[in-house]
């Protein structure tokens, strides 16, 4: 059930991500703005310029209006899902990104699961055991698994796999589900473990803050065995705060899953927008752009939403 | 002015014995924790390198050999020729100014524009705080990466941009961390005290709440250094950063890419190049988070 | 000369009383200070006298505006308090505060702050500032080769001097001290006042004493106010008070306190019931009407203020009784 308190919790949050939205169009309107060019240059830049394509682009854009016409219009062609035209490729950029999202999807979602899989278990150890030469091995590894950039252990990986042991598929998307799996996988374990190495860190620093709480004392003081005072109580403790965390970082999983995409040559939004910026394809990127901001507002309004289901006081006292 | 200038030099020590106990106050935060005094020595490693690059390197980073391209580790060339046939090791060398340009960079705008923001936003609260933390908000519902690839793509692309970029975006953490430090501090009977005194709110903020919120700071500071090195190395590497021939690791493994097949190590080098120079910051940083932030033996390790 | 001067000084707090009856408006208010006067002279020392939560430090607070007063005026050396500029303000009337100890910055050394503190105000030559740090920290009895410590390196009572002495270095005509000692040990509370009373005489500076304590009352200060809940009950030179109290709360006070006079013999009163919530006085009648062992009828609606009691030399009364 979901109270009053927590609807109103959550509308709040709603209202926030709007704007987040919303500003995140302005910005990126603003930046057309100021950036050196002229805003038909920048949104033509990716190909070759005929005058018939500039017309088209000053009508599709009205840059005869004044600034805030312009931004308006062009807010309401986003609002209503047409996302403008990338004249580098010759097709609008929703039809583009519409091919292309299931595969960085599918790639974000895998390493969300293998890193939740990777870092919960290690974390509560590590942190029950804090101090411990097992807790300092896993520190090591995921202080090690955050300093390598994904591109870095991709590269790697390709080439110790695929070139001299050859048991994994080094480019390209897969087909049936299966084969999709078998590709989606070294990837995915690779940006997991970048994703998971930060998540252990945090479930570590969790269990250790909540253990050295005095109620922890008390449960094994009112005999509670250790055993089901650590996982039960102090788990789901040091949980929450990195569900909070985890709502902040699919934005930037996102990212990195283009990034790794890129360097698997998987033909997911990665491989679009990163070509896009390369040919400075405008339309494409400042869409891209919109599309993770909606995607990051949604997660962490999902986030919330369980975040209140773990922690009542949340929603009860209305200030996180 | 004049009077702050007047501020360092009235009470204080001597300038020297005040530098010699500062840096023995350093060595003795770093040399706490075995994390952070790794992570430190690979840090002064990298700057050493990066100041004296050109005694240090064996070949101008820059010089080709045509007729030896794509060489593999050997006694002349430690590490092989690049697909030009450039000594790999000095461009690594080379290399190490770009990182440590980088970290400047970010140190730079993070500590003037994202301490300043936190630190006004903390200070005056209400409407003042309201605005700066909502137009942060924003920005820290971007992912570092994208927005930085969007200002690239309406800037231009070049090492300039790629820099300015990635300082940036990692404004916002900064000045939320300053902020919440700020928030707490400012509730201090010190602080209390000095606007008691009559201090105008710039004192106030400047030399009683910013010197007593320095260990967020610096631990945050360190850790975001080893996240804009990915982030540099990432866009070089994509093309979108720094551009070859230019010695900068991620161009380097960006352009030993196609050559892939034929030898590994122009592009095996640059990336563990990069990997060593992220861990020496994660280190440095983690290390310190201990010491400064968390450690019971603080105390001991300062006073 | 009189320093400061204040008339009818009120501060009221809203209280937020829940979400629901904030949005019909229903707001409660806080009468933490209702309506007192009092007056300080050069060289006076005058204790605001009171059980904690009757409103006296928000008073000192509201008229030297660290707080920003609901009603009052107040005049410093015979001008409006508005007129000043904070820097203005503060470098003639000092605060020093209940944790004095920890109003010293951790990270400057305790020299640097002293010297802040004067260079801010302007108080000597720049050449001049070292010596003056020097000669303050000496008076409160720390060696000035410990100037370049900072504040932990320093006991509780040690802190507290030296906070005393960086208020001393602006060289305010006005000294204000809420419960400046409560926290430490009665032999470095007693340290402490007679410092703070010997640098008052030495200075010539108006004072202005906060405290609960009556026995500290008595030994510094030249006239008391009695406050209880937002107002000053009785006032008057500390001998009348002590002496011949008058207000029924005074007497009970005094009878409740051991205070170190054997020539005084008093029967002790004992209050029934405790302090009520400032937010539920009644705005006619006397406030101690629920307390008072001599409460009648009329008491509960009577017009209250403060009468000189028999044209005593400035001893005066918040009774209808007297």
């Amino acid at each position: 059930m979901v109270s009053g308190r927590t609807l109103g919790y959550l509308l709040k949050r709603l209202g926030a991500g709007v704007f987040i939205v919303w500003a995140v169009t302005f910005l990126v309107f603003v930046l057309l703005q100021i950036a050196p060019g002229s805003p038909a240059d920048i949104l033509l830049s990716g190909g070759v310029v005929t005058e018939e394509m500039r017309r088209t682009v000053v009508e599709q854009y009205n840059l005869n209006e004044p600034w805030y016409v312009q931004y308006l219009l062009w807010l309401r062609d986003v609002v209503t899902g047409d996302l403008g035209y990338s004249f580098a490729q010759q097709r609008p950029v929703a039809t583009l990104i519409a091919d292309r999202w299931a595969i960085t999807a599918q790639i974000v979602t895998l390493s969300m699961v293998l890193a939740t899989l990777m870092s919960i278990p290690t974390g509560i150890v590590a942190g029950y055991k804090h101090g411990s030469s097992l807790d300092r091995l896993l520190t090591v590894v995921a202080i090690v698994g955050v300093s390598v950039p994904v591109f870095v252990s991709g590269v790697l990986a390709i080439l110790a796999f695929s070139f001299h042991i050859n048991v994994i598929p080094s480019s390209g998307a897969g087909s049936g589900v299966i084969g999709r799996l078998t590709h989606l996988f070294v990837p995915s374990l690779l940006l997991g473990g970048m994703i998971g190495a930060l998540m252990f860190r945090m479930m570590r620093s969790g269990m250790r803050d909540v253990l050295e709480k005095d109620y922890m004392e008390t449960c094994v003081a009112m005999g509670l065995p250790t055993r089901k005072v650590v996982v039960k109580h102090a788990a789901i403790n040091a949980l929450a705060p990195v569900l909070t965390v985890s709502g902040l970082w699919i934005g930037f999983l996102i990212v990195y899953a283009m990034v790794v995409e890129y360097v698997f040559g998987m033909g997911g939004l990665g491989r679009l927008i990163i070509h896009a910026v390369q040919a400075q394809d405008a339309p494409v990127v400042l869409a891209g752009t919109i599309i993770t901001a909606v995607v990051f507002v949604i997660s962490n309004i999902v986030v919330d939403f369980l975040y209140t289901k773990i922690d009542p006081r949340v929603a009860i006292g209305g200030q996180p | 002015m004049s009077q702050e200038s007047a501020d360092a030099t009235v009470t204080e020590r001597p300038r020297q014995s005040r530098a010699v106990a500062g840096a023995t106050r350093v060595w003795r935060i770093v040399s706490a924790n075995s994390l952070s005094l790794v992570g430190f020595c690979i840090v002064l490693s990298l700057v050493f390198v990066a100041v004296f690059a050109p005694v240090l390197a064996p070949y101008e980073p820059s010089a080709q050999q045509l007729d030896n391209t794509l060489a593999p580790p050997s006694a002349d060339h430690p590490f092989g020729t690049d697909n030009t046939g450039r000594d790999i090791l000095s461009r690594i060398i080379f290399g190490t100014r770009y990182a440590i340009a980088i970290a400047v960079v970010v140190v730079t705008l993070e500590t003037v524009v994202g301490v300043s923001l936190g630190l006004v936003a903390g200070y005056y609260r209400g409407k003042v705080d309201e605005t700066v933390m909502r137009g942060l908000d924003v920005l820290v519902s971007l992912p570092p990466l994208l927005l930085a690839m969007v200002i690239v793509t309406t800037f231009g692309i070049n090492i300039w941009n790629a820099m300015l970029a990635i300082g940036i975006v990692y404004i916002p953490m900064m000045s939320r961390t300053v902020r919440s430090s700020a928030l707490s501090i400012r509730e201090e009977t010190y602080v209390q005290a000095a606007e008691g005194l009559g201090y105008d709110s710039k004192r106030v903020m400047l030399k009683h709440i910013l010197p007593n919120s320095v260990p967020p700071i610096v631990v945050l500071g360190t850790t975001d250094v080893a996240y804009a090195l990915i982030d540099v190395a990432t866009l070089s590497f994509l093309g979108l950063g720094i551009q070859p021939p230019k010695p900068s690791w991620g161009a380097m493994a960006n352009a030993a890419r196609e050559y892939i097949l034929v030898t590994p190590w122009p592009i095996v080098f640059p990336t563990l190049a990069i990997a060593i120079a992220v861990l020496g910051f994660n280190l440095l940083g983690m290390g310190l988070r201990e010491t400064l932030l968390y450690g019971e033996d603080y105390d001991e390790v300062v006073e | 000369m009189t320093l400061l001067d204040v008339d009818g000084l009120k501060k009221h707090f809203t209280v937020d009383s829940g979400f629901l009856s904030g949005l019909l408006g229903e707001t409660r208010t806080l009468k933490a200070v209702d309506g007192i006067d009092f007056s300080v002279d050069a060289g006076e020392a005058f204790t605001l006298v009171g059980e904690s939560g009757c409103g006296k430090s928000t008073a000192i607070l509201s008229a030297l505006r660290h707080q920003q007063p609901t009603a009052g005026k107040v005049r410093f050396k015979g001008q409006d308090i508005e007129m000043y500029s904070k820097r203005a303000l503060r470098g003639e009337a000092q605060l020093i505060y209940q944790d004095q100890q920890d109003t010293l910055n951790p990270k400057m050394s305790v020299g640097e702050a002293i010297a802040e503190a004067i260079r801010f105000h302007d108080v000597v030559p720049p050449e001049e500032v070292d010596a003056r740090v020097d000669d303050l920290l000496e008076r409160v009895g720390i060696s000035p080769a410990e100037k370049y410590q900072e504040p932990s390196a320093f006991s509780g009572g040690q802190k507290q001097r030296i906070a005393i002495a960086r208020a001393l270095a602006v060289e305010p005509s006005l000294l204000v001290a809420d419960e400046p000692v409560s926290g430490l040990d009665v032999s470095v509370q007693a340290q402490i006042l007679n410092r703070l009373m010997d640098l008052q005489e030495e200075f010539g500076l108006g004072l202005v004493y906060v405290t609960h304590n009556l026995g500290i009352a008595r030994k510094i200060s030249d006239t008391i106010g009695v406050m209880y809940l937002g107002r000053i009950v009785e006032y008057g030179d500390v001998d009348d008070i002590f002496e011949d109290p008058q207000h029924p709360y005074t007497q009970a006070l005094l009878s409740a306190n051991p205070v170190p006079d054997p020539a005084v013999d008093r029967d002790r009163i004992v209050l029934e019931g405790n302090m009520p919530d400032p937010i539920d006085v009644d705005d006619r009648g006397c406030p101690f009407v629920p307390r008072c062992p001599e409460a009648t009828a009329e008491c509960e609606t009577a017009e209250m203020g403060l009468k000189p009691f028999e044209g005593d030399r400035g001893h005066l009364v918040d009774c209808i009784h007297r």
